[in-house]
């Protein structure tokens, strides 16, 4: 990536391959009043695939949305903390949401193709960055497609509608879409959660395949999803404060994948990969 | 909403009969409604006697023009009728001729007559036309420093056929040689966009008196040139008259005086020039011949005081009647507005007619057939 | 115990109850509609046997001549609907665009509520407006407008000679704030209806409000704009007393928007009260000419949605 987020600070992916991409520090996230996660530090590396896991409401969600600022949309939504991407402040005053989430993309837990064609929603993101010429286009499409392994299954209809692709095909559709802007980043909301094994599967070998381009955080109830494809794992929790009853996400353990499902450190983390929550 | 007026009208029609009952059991005189209007001597035969109670609720429609003076006399006529309803509609001299032809309404008032051919269409048979009131159409125009303007039938046609289209023109000024230095500027010819008797008048006149000026014919609308001006009712073209200067239309006497427009002297048959007025409508009346059927012409009359756009209207209703109760009411309400409503009729700007017609008016009235 | 298996149900029954209820009363539809043809088709024919295929050819009306052409009235019914369509499209969908996606949320039921207040002003109180307030201020900005773009060839036919204030431009204007409000009430409920999902889905790809806007909520929302326009047009093309007020009610076909002309409700309402025999079967034959003109408008309106449909998003 050459671009800039914004003026004057150049973003230096090529400077050393351990920097990592996102350095997260004391993050606490709200919605209004209520504090949903609070004091997250985490490190997301280069071609790394980093897994959030953790009970429901626990704050993966939460937290993923915040390395692309799609927080922003939610009225009342509100950062502590901080995040650097490459070294920028995400939340600095001068840096735009929008150019943010064109360094940054994401794959939603529901499959949401836009109300148009197969080719016009690939077409979409390149389309707003500037891209106007029509073989260039075709290019991206197919290309994109191939890579989400879903060309050989569409390249007939990609000027029919999106929405009448079944659900693992629209979901690969939005990972092509995502990979047509060619982002640094891409963030994956349990992208796997309304799919057969067999999409499943082939929605993993994709993430195998983009790690050499792209840095990919997933979040994901499926433990062994967990451990097979991710080089690192955090572990969430909730945590309820006795006297208030409040519920709030907290960062319990985060380590490599390899360590957190074979030997954690902590109890919890234990008991929850091992399926015995408490 | 009508049926809830008219409950309420029923309620209050129950009330006030109930007060004359009261007033009538304390002894007191039960014409003491109309003894103000007996004192007009002259008609005191007719109006004094006592003339029976009606207690029928009728339903009319048609002419807009006389609608004014048909509003008082339903307000006088419930005074001296308590029991009795009357409610005039309006909507068009057509719309009224229409309804009585389908027989939704109990009488019709009409500015024009009813053409042979549509005869046979009146479901009730034969009907009659009782003229009521008269009134002037004024050619009001907005010219300042202009307060006396002359006009021929024939400078009238040309204008508003858009073929003078300067104040300027000498045929204007040939009429107005005082105003010379006053008449400049240009034309603009305000008329409406409603069919209305109004505009039948109007050109009825130009055709009677300017046959070969005038060639768009007669009618309730017709084919005004392109660049005039149209106005929704009298009030809109008085409106465009008052906004507009330069401009000229014609408008009935009410409206025109109501919106205080300056109206110009109309040459009449006899050659003079005469302001729009009650006094110019009676003069006209005088000199009209009254047909079989009570139609007349009063456009174009003779005699040196005549105003000559005197619009007539008339209330139409079936010779037989086919329920008592109504047939009754009819014939009293439209009694009441030959005799006593005659008297107000001034005060509305409506010229009364002369006492020859109303006679007529009141022998036709007595040919009307109710049953027993 | 061994009784045989029912799998009627209640639900059968009340499905099926609907299911009638249902082709019942598009039925009830189907037959007033085609009553009204029927009827004021009947109540036209004398009018429009008389007149042959000149009732929608030709531009004269003369009730004094019995000579019935709608064509000028057909004229001005489809030049001030189209203005109004013109100016009221982009403004509504503006406004109904920034309630649903810009305004910030305590703003949205203001202006909602000021927009909808429009809707209910009866259509006389637009006509007087326009009558005697606006016809007289806008005349200077036509002598403007005729002054800048009068000297253009082709367009320039468009702004021709203005003679008063009361003429097609002044009537589509008027026309188009009394269908603003309906258009944008339609409008903003069909937007709301854009799942958040498709919306952050474009943004995620790094759109702008706009680009978001074009990629998500207008093609999702496209039908029911579609629907909402034809709503403001049917509302356009019938309006009878505002327009009757203000459009001059000249029998006239010029491509000059500042000259009078009539349109076809307006013409009944000013003479359906002095008209008889002819002259009304004419008058009711403009409101069956009114009647087949909404009628192909809106097939036409509901082929291109399916047209562009295909190509398109939704299916
Ligand atoms: N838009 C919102 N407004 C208010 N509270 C919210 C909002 N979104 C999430 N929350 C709350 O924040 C907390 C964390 O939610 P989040 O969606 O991040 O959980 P999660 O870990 O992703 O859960 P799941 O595994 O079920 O997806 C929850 O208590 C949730 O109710
Ligand atoms: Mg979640």
């Amino acid at each position: 990536m050459t671009d800039t987020l914004h003026d004057g600070l150049a973003d230096d992916s090529s400077s050393t391959d351990d920097a990592p991409v996102f350095v997260t520090s004391d993050l606490s996230v709200y919605y209004g009043a209520y504090r949903a996660v609070r004091n997250v530090s985490i490190d997301i590396r280069q071609n790394e695939i980093t897994s959030f896991i953790g009970p429901s409401g626990c704050g993966k969600t939460t937290v993923l949305r915040c390395f692309n600022r799609m927080n922003d949309l939610i009225v009342g939504a509100r950062v502590d903390g901080s995040i650097l991407y490459r070294g920028i402040d995400l939340y600095g005053a001068d840096v735009s949401a929008v150019e943010v989430r064109r360094h940054i993309g994401m794959v939603f837990q529901k499959p949401n193709p836009l109300p148009k064609s197969i080719y016009d929603n690939i077409a979409f993101g390149p389309r707003i960055n500037g891209v106007r010429k029509r073989s260039e286009l075709d290019d991206i499409v197919e290309r994109s497609l191939v890579r989400a392994a879903l060309w050989d299954e569409v390249k007939d209809r990609v000027k029919a509608s999106a929405l009448g692709l079944s659900g693992g095909q629209q979901q690969r559709l939005c990972i092509a879409r995502t990979i047509a802007v060619e982002p640094d980043v891409i963030l994956m909301d349990e992208p796997c959660s309304a799919l057969d094994p067999i999409a499943t599967g082939r929605i993993e070998e994709l993430m195998q395949e983009l790690k050499s381009d792209y840095s990919i955080v997933i979040v994901t109830h499926n433990m062994q999803q967990a451990a097979r494809v991710s080089d690192r794992t955090a572990f969430f929790t909730v945590e309820v404060n006795p006297e208030s009853d409040r519920r709030t996400g907290v960062l319990v353990e985060f380590d490599s994948t390899k360590k957190m499902f074979s030997n954690p450190a902590d109890e919890r983390t234990e008991n929850y990969v091992t399926g015995r929550f408490g | 909403m009508t049926p809830i007026r008219r409950r309420s009208a029923g309620i209050l029609a129950a009330t006030l009969a109930l007060a004359t009952l009261a007033t009538a059991c304390g002894g007191s005189d039960s014409t003491t409604s109309s003894s103000a209007a007996d004192t007009t001597a002259k008609e005191a035969a007719t109006t004094t006697a006592k003339r029976p109670e009606v207690t029928g609720t009728l339903a009319a429609s048609g002419a807009t023009f006389p609608k004014a003076f048909y509003e008082v006399m339903i307000a006088d006529f419930k005074k001296a009728q308590p029991k009795a309803t009357v409610t005039y509609a309006g909507g068009g001299s057509g719309k009224g001729r229409t309804d009585l032809q389908n027989q939704v309404v109990d009488f019709a008032g009409t500015d024009g007559l009813v053409k042979d051919a549509d005869k046979p269409n009146y479901k009730g048979g034969e009907f009659f036309y009782i003229p009521t009131v008269a009134a002037p159409i004024t050619v009001s125009y907005n010219l300042d420093g202009v307060d006396k303007l002359n006009l021929s039938s024939d400078t009238i046609a040309k204008i508003f056929q858009r073929q003078i289209k300067t104040w300027d023109d000498p045929a204007i000024v040939a009429e107005n040689p005082d105003a010379k230095a006053k008449l400049t500027g240009n034309i603009t010819v305000a008329r409406r966009s409603d069919g209305s008797g109004t505009t039948e008048n109007f050109t009825k006149f130009l055709v009677k008196a300017s046959p070969t000026a005038w060639n768009l014919k007669s009618g309730s609308t017709v084919e005004w040139p392109a660049d005039t001006q149209a106005g929704n009712g009298n009030a809109g073209v008085a409106q465009i008259v008052k906004d507009t200067k330069g401009a000229i239309g014609y408008v009935d006497l009410a409206d025109a005086k109501a919106t205080g427009l300056k109206r110009a002297l109309v040459k009449n048959k006899a050659g003079k020039f005469v302001a729009p007025s009650l006094e110019g409508a009676t003069a006209s009346l005088e000199g009209i011949t009254l047909n079989a059927d009570l139609s007349y012409d009063p456009l174009w009359a003779d005699g040196d005081k005549a105003y000559p756009i005197t619009a007539p209207t008339w209330i139409m209703v079936y010779a037989t009647q086919t329920d008592k109760v109504k047939g009754e009411t009819v014939k009293e309400f439209l009694h009441y507005m030959l005799t006593d409503g005659q008297k107000v009729a001034s005060s509305v700007d409506f010229a009364p007619l002369p006492a020859s017609v109303i006679e007529k008016a009141l022998a036709q009235l007595d040919k009307i057939r109710i049953p027993a | 115990m061994d009784a045989p298996l029912d799998f009627r149900g209640k639900a059968g029954i009340a499905d099926r109850l609907f299911g009638f209820a249902a082709l019942a009363a598009g039925t009830i539809v189907l037959v007033a509609l085609g009553t009204i043809a029927f009827t004021t088709t009947r109540r036209a024919w004398p009018a429009l046997d008389a007149m042959g295929f000149d009732f929608i050819t030709s531009t004269r009306w003369a009730p004094n001549d019995e000579v019935f052409g709608a064509g000028a009235f057909v004229y001005g019914t489809l030049v001030t609907s189209t203005i109004a369509l013109v100016l009221a499209v982009p403004v509504s969908i503006g406004i109904a665009l920034f309630t649903t996606q810009v305004a910030p949320p305590r703003w949205r039921k203001p202006i909602v509520y000021v927009v909808d207040l429009l809707a209910v002003i009866p259509s006389v109180v637009f006509g007087l407006w326009g009558i005697l307030v606006f016809s007289k201020q806008v005349l200077p900005v036509y002598e403007l407008l005729h002054g800048w773009f009068g000297g253009i060839p082709v367009i320039g036919a468009l702004f021709g000679e203005t003679g008063s204030g009361r003429n097609f431009m002044t009537a589509g204007i008027v026309l188009a704030v009394m269908i603003t409000p309906i258009i944008t009430s339609l409008s903003r409920e069909v937007m709301d209806t854009c799942p958040t999902t498709d919306r952050e889905g474009a943004y995620a790809l790094g759109a702008t409000r706009w680009e978001m806007i074009r990629g998500a909520v207008l093609p999702h929302s496209r039908n029911g704009l579609v629907g909402a326009v034809m709503l403001g047009l049917g509302r356009a093309m019938g309006e009878t007393i505002a327009v009757a007020l203000v459009i001059g009610s000249t029998v006239g076909v010029s491509a000059n928007l500042f000259a009078a002309g009539d349109a076809l409700p307006a013409r009944i309402a000013n003479e359906w009260g002095e008209a008889e025999g002819n002259w009304r079967a004419a008058l009711v034959g403009l409101a069956v000419a009114l009647f087949v003109i909404t009628i192909i408008v809106n097939l036409a309106a509901t082929a291109v949605v399916q047209r562009t449909g295909e190509r398109g998003g939704r299916r």
